[in-house]
């Protein structure tokens, strides 16, 4: 309980940061990379025991900021009103660990796209790696404090992940890469 | 500029045909005093060695607990107290990492069953052994019928709930600056 009600508690206020720090013009962005979000984490490929998905969690937190957690809030809640993924009470933890790496990571990443080619691509590649690690590290412990409490399966949850770590890393630093050369502004950098 | 943006996401967007779940599908049916539960990831990807916890719906005290199988079934017969007590069977699988499904099995639909005791062995002619046997003929042969029924009640994502979900963010966005275009 105190974890579910702790998630949504900082959901909301990311959620309320995000859209206070929304400008107009992104709103489109926003629900552009909501959809892409929402498509990706449909994608589930089976490893081991149980299935992966993709999150995009970096690529949304580079592009969007704070304005991610509303993006990640919104598809989370159609997820789980059309096809009963994760559902409504989880909601607010499910937001918080998905969107609260993607994020830091974005915001903390963010400052490398301005510099060269190769910190560019390093600051793709860390902030799909890295906003899995985290989101895996954090629903690790969102399992191991809720009723379930065994340390095994936290441990599995990371293992299963890494290949999408890798994977989410290596398809953030393309899609960042792609857009630099493309539209830059919609990363909020200057060309 | 933006098109190239625009095909670049539409091409992620046409993925969902590939798409699988995570989450657990769980239907359950009875025949005679057995319950029979199967769970499955959607894609029919069987749900391996499930936790599986059966409580009574009303008093939630757990009837049987076990794990299913490597085809993700998991037998049990009905103990004569719950079928005293005429309870609703709450069936709950676990698959861990936090993914949980369940399954209501309500008590008319066990108590229609027939236990196999109160079968008449002695065959008769009369009419009442025929509607018997003809009960049990048809349950036999409706019950594949049954879990096809539970399973498509249970469907995975399909293309269209993809698409009516993309729908529903470019929307909230078009909502959100008419409102603002508006002010």
């Amino acid at each position: 309980m105190p974890v579910l009600a702790g998630g949504a508690i900082a959901t909301t206020v990311g959620t309320v940061i995000g859209l206070k720090k929304l400008p107009y013009e992104q709103i489109m962005s926003v629900s552009l990379l909501s959809a892409t979000f929402f498509v990706a984490s449909l994608i589930h490929v089976p490893v081991g025991p149980g299935s992966v998905h993709l999150l995009l969690g970096g690529l949304l937190g580079l592009i969007l900021g704070w304005g991610a957690f509303p993006a990640i809030l919104v598809a989370l809640l159609l997820q789980a009103l059309f096809f009963q993924y994760g559902g409504i009470v989880v909601l607010g933890v499910n937001g918080l660990i998905i969107a609260g790496p993607a994020v830091l990571c974005g915001l903390l990443l963010h400052p490398l796209l301005q510099k060269s080619p190769k910190q560019r691509s390093a600051a793709g590649f860390l902030a799909g790696f890295c906003s899995i690690l985290l989101s895996a590290t954090g629903m690790a412990g969102a399992l191991y404090f809720s009723d379930h409490g065994f340390f095994k399966v936290a441990g599995l949850v990371l293992l299963a992940h890494l290949p999408v770590m890798l994977i989410e890393g290596v398809i953030t630093m393309f899609v960042v890469n792609f857009l630099v050369k493309v539209q830059p502004e919609i990363l909020s950098i200057e060309r | 500029m933006k098109q190239t943006l625009f095909s670049l996401l539409f091409c992620l967007l046409l993925f969902p045909a590939l798409a699988m779940a995570h989450k657990i599908h769980v239907f359950a049916w009875v025949s005679e005093n057995r319950v029979t539960v199967e769970s499955a990831f959607s894609g029919n990807r069987p749900l391996v060695h499930g936790m599986v916890t059966v409580t009574n719906a009303k008093s939630q005290d757990t009837i049987v607990q076990g794990k299913g199988d490597a085809k993700g079934l998991f037998v049990f017969d009905i103990p004569a107290t719950v079928r005293e007590q005429q309870a609703d069977m709450l069936i709950t699988v676990s698959g861990g990492e936090g993914h949980q499904s369940q399954w209501v099995v309500p008590a008319a639909e066990y108590l229609s069953e027939q236990l196999p005791e109160t079968k008449p062995v002695v065959a008769s002619t009369t009419t009442d052994a025929l509607e018997q046997r003809l009960q049990t003929m048809i349950r036999e042969e409706l019950a594949p019928i049954k879990r096809s029924l539970a399973k498509a009640e249970k469907q995975d994502p399909r293309l269209r709930d993809i698409l009516g979900g993309i729908g529903y963010l470019l929307g909230l966005a078009g909502l959100i600056s008419w409102m603002r275009y508006r002010k």
